[in-house]
């Protein structure tokens, strides 16, 4: 099964003043199954994409197949709770979402939401507690006694706990401290491995070059790219028109480039380590 | 002493009912108009200093623990005095507005000081031009930007001229233009307004814009110096969970492949310049 948008638009406010174009006729197909990095500026309309998936914003016109699920302009929200057990939208800072008492009841909270019994809700509530690197011990404490950090956790597990097939997560790393952050990409790597989808939006290329199967470029509501990582980093002058950054590692190697030293440009550090050695290879060393 | 704007003396502070303290024993200055960068993996205690410094928190013992902000001895007669030569930027953008358009909202500070009218209109309309949002001044917070909230937020400090500028993370939820344009706002109204800047970060190319490193961990201040002989000390970075800066990175990971890099190679650019050499005697 795959994800697929035709001719999709959103048109915020319509016909008021404040009418303003939010997705401007986007098709594209996602298979199900890879990790997506999904990115663009501030106001590019990742965010109102990203609330497609699950239809908290439905099209103005065209048409997107998810999940089993076809949403129309027409759609009622009527019998929508199905869909959005199986696509869940993660925004930023959820841990401002937080309200239950321990730790454990507000991870509950959602699989209670889709059904699952008291036993159950606490069992998977266990588990992803563990699976998100929060101790056992945590399990009765407020959420609000937390760190930062713990409590995005706390967050993100209560997602995580009713294991939606495709979960779609804005800027999760954000403000976490580097070993956080790498920690928190693993668990999400490893959810996809385990057979969902993981859908990131980010301003971080590094993670896209190091994470991401498939990349979908924003910029004023469009779709202006949609290619594998390598592809979308190759043309260098077109990430410039479009203010994009590019991965810390490629950027090294267009300035050994300039110097002289040229190397297959890279993805990743290990990568750019690789391509050196194997350019050096033969060198005497101290 | 004198151009020590911030001075810590044995400070320990601990959060009600939690067994050890969040900062211990605490001793550091900060010299005047410089830029310190504040390191340490979250929980390691950098908010609670942040804090601590414009007196939201007090230590736990005031006989024992000294905070000196720009003259003034922290005490609880004092601590408006210090708030006033404080300024925090906080993470969240959204988290910090209170007024329905721009100026209302750089003018709040000023509102609460209570200055005269014909002079507020004058001093927000310079603070809201200083960091560039003149065109926005009745604009709605909520249709600005990260970044350009972010500006607001600085043009609200600016108003009523602190002495001391404290950026709590205030760049990480920016995307990386935004990021930029935020350091280069705040370096420049810090020569124009003679601040001292303290900025809490994970994003090592900020720290490294910094005067001074410190580094935190578990409440502790266990190193501190100019980035560059921070950041090379590769094993104490990871031990702490921080990040390693790019260079040293690739460094140790060449070094893994026998491709030795001198220690004293610490900038991208001679890295290149090293790297360019041993391709040369191929």
């Amino acid at each position: 099964m795959s994800i697929k948008f035709k001719n999709v638009s959103y048109i915020y406010n319509p016909g008021s003043p404040l009418e303003a174009v939010g997705l401007d006729d986007l098709s594209f197909e996602l298979e199900e199954g890879k990790f997506i990095a999904l990115v663009g500026h501030t106001g590019s309309g990742k965010s109102t994409l990203m609330q497609h998936f699950n239809a908290l914003l439905k099209p103005s016109s065209g048409e997107i197949e998810i999940a089993g699920y076809k949403i129309t302009p027409e759609t009622s929200n009527k019998g929508l709770k199905g869909l959005r057990q199986k696509v869940s939208l993660v925004f930023q800072f959820p841990e401002a979402q937080l309200f239950e008492s321990t730790v454990l009841r507000d991870i509950e909270y959602g699989p209670k939401n889709f059904g699952f019994s008291d036993e159950e809700a606490e069992k998977v509530a266990r588990k992803w507690l563990e699976k998100v690197g929060l101790k056992a011990d945590v399990a009765e404490k407020s959420p609000f006694d937390l760190s930062g950090g713990q409590m995005r956790r706390v967050a993100i597990a209560g997602v995580m706990a009713y294991e939606p097939d495709i979960i779609c997560l804005d800027e999760p790393a954000a403000g976490l401290d580097p070993q956080g952050r790498i920690e928190m990409m693993e668990l999400f790597k490893q959810y996809q491995a385990e057979g969902h989808t993981v859908i990131l939006v980010t301003h971080n290329m590094d993670d896209v070059a190091d994470y991401a199967d498939d990349v979908l470029v924003m910029e004023h509501g469009q779709l202006i790219k949609h290619d594998v990582p390598r592809e979308v980093f190759k043309d260098r002058d077109w990430l410039f028109k479009h203010h994009l950054s590019e991965p810390h590692s490629s950027l090294f190697a267009d300035k050994l480039g300039k110097a002289g030293f040229v190397i297959k440009q890279p993805l990743t550090i290990n990568e750019l380590a690789d391509e050196i050695a194997a350019r050096l290879k033969g060198v005497p060393h101290e | 002493m004198s151009d020590k704007i911030i001075n810590f003396d044995h400070v320990t502070f601990s959060y009600p009912d939690t067994e050890s303290p969040a900062v211990k024993d605490l001793s550091f200055s900060i010299e005047k108009g410089s830029w310190t960068a504040l390191i340490g993996h979250n929980g390691s205690g950098k908010s609670t200093v942040s804090k601590l410094i414009n007196g939201l928190l007090a230590p736990d013992d005031l006989e024992k623990s000294t905070i000196t902000v720009d003259g003034v001895k922290l005490a609880a007669d004092t601590v408006w005095d210090i708030r006033e030569k404080v300024g925090i930027v906080f993470q969240n953008p959204d988290n910090q507005f209170v007024g329905a358009t721009v100026s209302d909202d750089v003018a709040f500070g000023l509102e609460n000081r209570a200055v005269p009218r014909e002079e507020m209109v004058k001093i927000v309309a310079q603070a809201v031009a200083d960091v560039g949002m003149a065109d926005y001044a009745g604009a709605e917070p909520s249709s600005l930007s990260g970044g350009q909230k972010q500006r607001v937020a600085i043009a609200g400090i600016l108003a009523v001229k602190p002495k001391v500028m404290i950026l709590d993370e205030s760049t990480s939820m920016l995307d990386p233009e935004g990021k930029q344009q935020i350091l280069d706002l705040v370096r420049r109204v810090k020569e124009e307004n003679d601040l001292t800047v303290i900025s809490i970060t994970h994003d090592l190319d900020e720290a490294a814009l910094a005067d001074q490193v410190l580094v935190m961990d578990d409440g502790v201040l266990i190193d501190q110096g100019i980035p560059r002989e921070i950041f090379a000390k590769v094993d104490l970075m990871e031990k702490i969970g921080l990040d390693i800066p790019f260079v040293y990175r690739l460094k140790q990971l060449l070094s893994g492949k026998g491709i030795q890099i001198p220690e004293t190679v610490t900038s991208e650019e001679e890295l290149v310049k090293s790297l360019c050499q041993l391709n040369l005697k191929m």
